[in-house]
């Protein structure tokens, strides 16, 4: 009976449907659910590398952030001919969809959710207390540090505004989606400075790549430079310059070549493994990169001979001047690992703090240490007022993300002597201080989603 | 168990244990060849026969039944009386038209006539013989209801294709491809380069190699792929043997493409220095700064980039058939090598392909089939996108100013010298040559199939399918170009492998009850799992560029991998019944499981329910002579599209972002367990008709495709961590109207004579968003997702022109009026377009006369618009300094008082000029004459002196003529409609040459 010939086809088919119903139930292989993944402090540990990996993200101190506020002041200027990266920054040619601002905002909420998981999930997991302790930490300075980032970056100075009232950002404490309102600049600058007093508290020392407490301590001392508290700022810097651990270098240039100078009190490192190619933060000053931004003769007017600070700029063969501090590392071409707090940042935080609390004597002191250190004849006195403070700010720390905000906080309109030359992209040549361009629009993206969220005037 | 078997086949059988007589005959064609493998069967039961190697068969006929019914594939079935014969000999005539051919649907084939689903056909007369790479590319304008556009000319890239519309917003969209019965897989698989000229694996099937396409449009016809069907599908059918005399074919081809740019044109050297001038000059620069920045000088070494980038393509195809058999086997094998090159230099693509279809019949029961087809393909990729070497990029941006060659060394630039002011700082012309991308793709699909007869009208089939893919590749960049400089050299590698397997087990039964009802069913069981995989590596660090492996790196650069799984589980079941061959019924229902979708939502079911009337054969209509055929047709029914990612409905961390080396994890994507399927209910009605002796016959269709539970990435508050969270929310509608016409002007008084044959088909298609979470709109690029707008609408501030006073720009204000600030809000926005046609058609019109045949074919896309990005780089007002320019850039605003199109051009662009808006938003309707073939069929007369079937000798050209009023490379873009240096398509001729012996 050929009929029999049936049966095991029927058999095949009747044994194969159950057999591979499990087979809908499939994991992925790069990925862990978010319990399992956040279950003990190993797992907790490798969020936070995540969280500090947040921190590394292209829009902000990968490059973006750092950038920023060079291309909105007057120690670079934006050649003629560019690769079209930061035009609108350079031109104040601001919209609610400018991609640059919405990569801070965007990479900024996505390192503060990071370091949420962290930090919400710690206390529950088994471990080692000083462990737990010093994740914990490092998740709160990470928080503390992209909050006031990004209140220095969509909101009113605290110094030049009225802070109790102006809008900042939402304070984002707990994973979720959600409409979040702004909180105002106060209650922002209020959490950062919460977040960093706990967190010096439960941080131990675990050298500069990564928070430790004096790196909470120095990163307090800026924002309360930012907040015009003086007292407290010269305190905090006062801890750090007091602290053995840390000396300003005797070499700048040995300082810019790399990570673990003696200055560094946190450094956000990268490895030769992250490398971006084109887009290494140092690609877009150097001619072997894109080359687009370049050094203004505001800056080099501003050194005097001997002044080892001018030797981080360099003249190319086209007679344009570069920005030397990111030219390799590792010797992998503009990558870098951006110091985000060094030690003569706390002289020049003291210096101000000191000055505006009218102890002048002081302050000379603070500058003239850095001065005398950097081969720059010592001042005999502030002939200039704040203004020398500020110079020497901009002598020490260009292109390390600080010359726009300096004005901003300070109240000091921002005037580009070197403007409108043949090499440059046409562009205002002032910038007032109380200018709505100075605050960065919310982005389009957010706007659109979140209905409580108000945007800058202006925009 | 056995003789529970046995015991309920002899019951069965024995209701075919009565009285009988024998009758023999044979079965042959008009002219009298015989037909080997005809069915004969008794009327009215199930006894039949098939003809044998010499067409003849013998028959146990019941007593009782005095008719045959004699039917064979491309013939018109045949009733013969036999009553009181012994033999018998048939002649059977050839089937004229579309309208009774088999239909395959995938998982059955019907007669056309019977069809009551909405599906168009594609034969292998339209599909042979064009040198193109893949079947989409030729599907175009063939088909009412597909939308097929090229968004890159190099050779093998991917083809977007939609059927009736875009059904989706961010899941897939691309219909599902079923190869002989069986889904397999579509796209790119390649690791390293996901751009749009990427390889696609659709590209490893030879369209020679092709019998029929079928596009199932409709709900009866997509149901029965469930959660797979929504998008449409496309049915592939290969070739197979007839018994017969084997029959031999030998192909050749030999063609060439040229480049072609459209309305596309840069400005030369000369222009370019003296536009550039012009724009130092309007920002105040004095005339020691002009000549300073643009001295003449600059103007001894200049290059045309374009003409240096660009070149003719050569192609080239050489392929063998053979198919032939007897009663008991037959077989189709063939072989080929194509081989297309690239108009943009370092560039091509080819493949050779092998294929054997062999279909065995055992027994009056049993039978078996196998299909293999292997193919290996290698691609030279002209990258696009963001690397420096992409020619694409830099062929169209570099200033005409800068010298191929540096004039000190006489060697050419390699883009890292001081002097070179090329936009992204390597010379392609040097680079090209130095860094490769070769994809390698190996893909065998194979199937065998077995089927046994149960009883003469049950049957079981069980398929077991092998759709195996895997993708080898190198990236290689040269240390002394701008991409390896960095590194001393690095080369990346990768290894990709996708396997697909499928089990399918079906039961088909029919049967008929009195003489008007008939009756038939089937019940399908089908399993598929896949894995994808894949491992790469880089090096850094060499020493030459002949060392392209790993192991000559001085050091290693990275190592990566990953692998993924999904798994599909159906039953599927399908009823036909038939009143009178008249009216017709048809119903299906699919339960489909996912790993795809949330743990609460895994299982999902399918239906559909259709008919249709045969309103000719009615007794009313006899009296209609002129009516040939006239048929109504209606279905609804539901399917869906689970076209998302293998884990989107799982909260997980992801692992890979890394601190100082040491690993890290982050949140990668918010979960949501109630994620499943976009549904999509469709209904469809059509009316068939053939009048005037079938000389003008067509179809008209009108369809509504409602898709709801879109699987939507909603935008979400960034402070979240996230942009977007994938749900299912939103409805998207397409309504339309398809026809397609087939006319037969002249039709020959005898074989040879004049004959002129049109085929033209249109298809209108109106897209709605109908609902998006909270009503809100979902931005899109330039494009906007709002509802009651189609899904491609453009979404962009309207220009208004240049202010003659001071040549700076204006864009329409609120509340009417112009101003000239771009940066108000930006919510001053407007729906000013559409990416995709009011309606595309195609006109094929075919001439023969003797050996002589003439075909044409048009197509046309009307009423859409392409965002032309490329224009608003190449035309920004002096933005782009250092960069090429369009031609057009150099008419603008120069006088007070003057009516321009374009501001005046100044250093760092004029007030923002350049931003998005409707003054780069182009008309993209065109007409172009797709395929033109002259051929010429040697003499009958000459063939029988030369024993050969036949020769055909034919030049065909592709895309010789266009007439459109876009201003770019090509009015052919993909749905987005945002045109940005993309590879442009060519015009091609090709002569080529037949022999089948």
């Amino acid at each position: 009976m050929k009929n029999i010939k049936i049966v095991p086809f029927l058999a095949l088919a009747l044994f194969l449907a159950p057999a591979c119903e499990k087979d809908l139930e499939l994991n992925p292989s790069q990925s862990l659910s978010t319990g399992e993944a956040l279950s003990d402090v190993a797992a907790l540990k490798t969020a936070l590398n995540g969280a500090y990996d947040g921190l590394q993200a292209l829009g902000y101190y990968g490059r973006g952030f750092l950038v920023l506020p060079e291309t909105e002041a007057n120690l670079a200027y934006l050649s003629i001919a560019n690769s079209n990266r930061y035009v609108a920054s350079y031109t104040y040619q601001w919209t609610t969809a400018n991609g640059d601002v919405t990569n801070v905002w965007d990479n900024g909420y996505t390192a503060i959710l990071r370091a949420n998981n962290v930090i919400n999930n710690v206390d529950a997991v088994p471990g080692d207390a000083a462990e737990k302790n010093q994740v914990k930490g490092e998740a709160l300075a990470i928080r503390a540090l992209v909050h006031f980032d990004l209140v220095r970056f969509f909101a009113k100075q605290y110094t030049n505004g009225n802070p109790s009232t102006d809008l900042g950002v939402p304070i984002i404490l707990t994973a979720g989606i959600g409409e979040p309102a702004r909180n105002t600049v106060a209650e922002v600058y209020a959490q950062v400075v919460a977040d960093l007093t706990a967190a010096k508290a439960l941080l131990r020392n675990n050298g500069a790549y990564r928070f430790s407490p004096e790196a909470a301590e120095a990163l307090l001392a800026r924002v309360y430079l930012y907040k015009g508290d003086w007292a407290n700022a010269e305190a905090a810097a006062s801890t750090l310059i007091g602290d053995s651990q840390y000396a300003l270098a005797d070499n700048v240039s040995a300082m810019f070549g790399g990570p673990g100078s003696s200055e560094e009190i946190l450094t956000l490192k990268n490895e030769a493994s992250e490398n971006r190619g084109s887009d290494n933060l140092g690609n877009i000053y150097i001619p072997a990169g894109y080359g687009d931004i370049r050094v203004t003769d505001d800056l080099r007017n501003l050194y005097e001979a001997g002044d080892s600070r001018a030797t981080l700029i360099f003249k190319h063969t086209n007679d344009q001047y570069y920005n030397g501090k990111y030219m390799e590392q590792d010797g992998v071409v503009g990558l870098a690992s951006p110091k985000l707090i060094r030690l003569a940042e706390m002289y020049l935080i003291r210096a101000e703090a000191r000055f505006r609390q009218t102890k002048t004597v002081d302050a000379l002191a603070d500058i003239n240490t850095l001065r005398t250190k950097r081969g720059a004849t010592a001042l005999m006195s502030f002939a200039n007022g704040f203004t020398d403070i500020l110079h020497e700010r901009q002598r020490e720390l260009a292109f390390e993300g600080h010359t726009a905000f300096d004005y901003w906080r300070t109240n000091t309109d921002m005037v580009r002597n070197q403007c409108g030359t043949s090499v440059q992209v046409s562009a205002p040549c002032t910038m007032s201080a109380t200018s709505n361009l100075t605050v960065h629009p919310i982005p389009q993206t957010e706007i659109d989603v979140n209905q409580n969220m108000v945007q800058n005037e202006g925009y | 168990m056995k003789q529970i078997y046995v015991f309920v086949f002899l019951l069965l059988a024995a209701g075919t244990l009565s009285a009988q007589r024998t009758l023999t005959g044979s079965v042959a064609d008009e002219t009298g060849n015989a037909l080997i493998g005809a069915t004969v069967v008794a009327k009215g039961t199930n006894v039949g026969k098939v003809s044998d190697a010499e067409g003849k068969f013998s028959l146990a006929v019941p007593d009782g039944v005095n008719t045959l019914v004699v039917s064979y594939t491309g013939y018109q079935t045949q009733e013969v009386d036999v009553t009181g014969l012994r033999t018998v000999s048939v002649v059977l005539l050839e089937a004229a038209g579309l309208l009774t051919e088999l239909v395959v649907t995938g998982y059955s084939e019907v007669e056309s006539k019977k069809l009551v689903s909405s599906v168009a056909v594609v034969g292998a007369k339209q599909l042979e013989n064009i040198p193109m790479t893949d079947v989409n590319q030729l599907l175009q304008g063939r088909a009412a209801g597909v939308y097929t556009t090229a968004n890159s000319g190099q050779p093998g890239a991917q083809q977007q294709v939609r059927v009736r519309g875009t059904g989706s917003i961010t899941a897939g969209r691309n219909p599902l491809y079923v190869v002989d019965g069986i889904i397999v897989e579509q796209g790119n698989f390649s690791a390293l380069d996901a751009g749009t000229n990427a390889v696609d694996v659709l590209a490893q099937i030879n369209p020679n190699d092709i019998e029929t396409i079928s596009v199932l449009k409709d709900a009866t016809a997509t149901a029965l792929y469930g959660s797979r069907g929504s998008n449409g599908v496309i049915v592939i059918t290969t070739k197979r043997g007839k018994a017969g005399k084997t029959l031999v074919t030998v192909k050749a081809q030999n063609g060439v493409t040229k480049p072609n740019f459209g309305n596309f044109e840069l400005m030369n050297a000369e222009e370019a220095w003296n536009y550039e001038r012009k724009v130092l000059k309007n920002s105040g620069r004095t005339q020691e700064q002009i000549d300073a920045t643009r001295p003449a000088s600059m103007l001894d070494n200049t290059t045309d980039w374009l003409d240096e980038a660009f070149n003719d393509g050569k192609t080239y195809n050489v392929e063998l058939q053979a198919q032939g058999g007897n009663d008991k086997t037959r077989f189709f094998v063939s072989g080929g090598y194509f081989d297309q090159g690239g108009i943009l230099i370092g560039s091509d693509f080819n493949r050779l392909s092998l294929r054997s279809n062999i279909d065995h019949t055992a027994s009056d029961r049993l039978s078996f089939g196998l299909n293999l087809n292997g193919s290996y393909s290698q691609q030279n990729n002209a990258v696009d996108g963001n690397r420096f070497q992409s020619p694409i990029a830099s062929a169209f941006t570099t200033t005409p100013l800068q010298g191929k060659t540096n004039p000190a060394t006489g060697l050419l630039y390699t883009g890292l010298e001081d002097d070179y002011i090329g936009l992204t700082g390597d010379n392609f012309l040097y680079s090209l040559p130095l860094n490769t991308v070769d994809v390698n793709t190996f893909r065998l699909l194979t199937k065998l199939s077995a089927t046994y007869k149960v009883l003469d009208n049950l049957s079981f089939t069980q398929n077991a399918n092998i759709d195996m893919i895997s993708v080898d590749e190198v990236d290689y960049d040269d240390p002394t170009t701008a991409d390896g400089v960095n590194d001393r050299g690095n080369l990346s590698a990768a290894y990709t492998q996708n396997r697909a397997l499928t089990s399918q087990s079906l039961l088909r039964y029919f049967t008929s009850f009195g003489n008007d009802h008939d009756f038939d069913a089937m019940g399908v069981f089908e399993y598929q799992r896949t894995n994808f995989k894949t491992f790469n590596a880089g090096g850094k660090g060499f020493a030459s560029g002949k060392l392209k492996t790993l192991d000559s790196a001085a050091e290693p650069n990275f190592v990566g991998g990953n692998q993924t799984d999904f798994a599909f589980i159906s039953y599927l079941g399908q009823a036909n019944y038939a009143f009178k061959q008249r009216y017709r019924l048809t119903a299906s229902i699919r339960r489909d499981g996912s790993s795809r979708f949330g743990a609460n939502n895994r299982w999902a079911n399918f239906w559909s329910v259709g008919g249709s009337w045969q309103l000719s054969d009615e007794g009313f209509m006899s009296s209609v002579g002129a009516i040939n055929t006239l048929r109504l047709r209606a279905s609804y029914g539901t399917s869906g599209n689970a076209a998302i990612g293998n884990f989107d409905s799982q909260e997980l961390y992801g692992f890979g972002a890394a601190y100082q080396n040491e690993p890290g994890s982050s949140p990668a994507q918010i979960g949501n367990p109630d994620l499943t399927w976009e549904l999509s209910k469709n209904f469809n009605a059509g009316l068939d008709f053939a009048i005037l002796d079938n000389r003008v016959s067509g179809t008209v269709e009108y369809y509504n495709r409602k898709s709801e539970d879109l699987l939507l990435n909603v935008p979400v508050s960034a402070t979240s961590g996230f942009t977007t969270a994938t749900r299912n929310l939103g409805k998207v509608q397409n309504t339309g109207v398809e026809a397609t016409l087939n006319l037969k002007p002249f039709k020959p008084n005898r074989a040879g004579g004049f004959e002129w044959e049109v085929g033209f088909n249109i298809s209108f298609n109106k897209n709605k968003v109908l609902e998006l979470p909270d009503g809100e709109d979902i931005l899109n690029g330039f494009q906007v997702f709002r509802e009651g707008e189609p899904i491609r609408a453009f979404y962009l501030r309207k220009w208004a022109g240049v202010n003659p006073a001071n040549g700076t720009p204006l864009w329409a204000a609120d509340g009417g009026g112009v101003t000239g600030t771009y940066t108000s809000p930006l919510n001053l926005r407007q729906i000013v377009g559409n990416a995709e046609p009011d309606f595309i058609a195609g006109l094929n019109n075919t001439f023969t006369f003797r050996g002589l045949s003439l075909t044409a074919f048009f197509y046309t896309a009307q009423g859409h618009e392409i965002y032309n990005q490329s224009r608003a780089f190449m035309e920004s007002d002096g933005l782009r300094f250092g960069w090429a320019h369009l031609k057009t850039a150099n008419v603008h605003w120069e006088n007070p008082g003057d009516i321009a199109a374009r501001p005046q051009p100044r250093s760092g662009g004029n007030n923002g000029a350049q931003n998005s808006s409707t003054r780069y938003l182009e008309d993209a309707s065109y007409i172009r004459l797709r395929n033109i073939v002259l051929g010429y069929d040697l003499p009958a007369a000459w063939m029988q002196r030369a024993k050969l079937q036949s020769v055909k000798l034919y030049v065909q050209g592709q895309n010789l003529w266009t007439q459109t009023d876009y201003s770019g490379l090509d009015p052919e873009a993909d749905e987005n409609g945002n045109e940005f240096f993309r590879y442009p398509v060519g015009k091609s001729i090709t002569f080529g040459l037949d022999i089948t012996f």
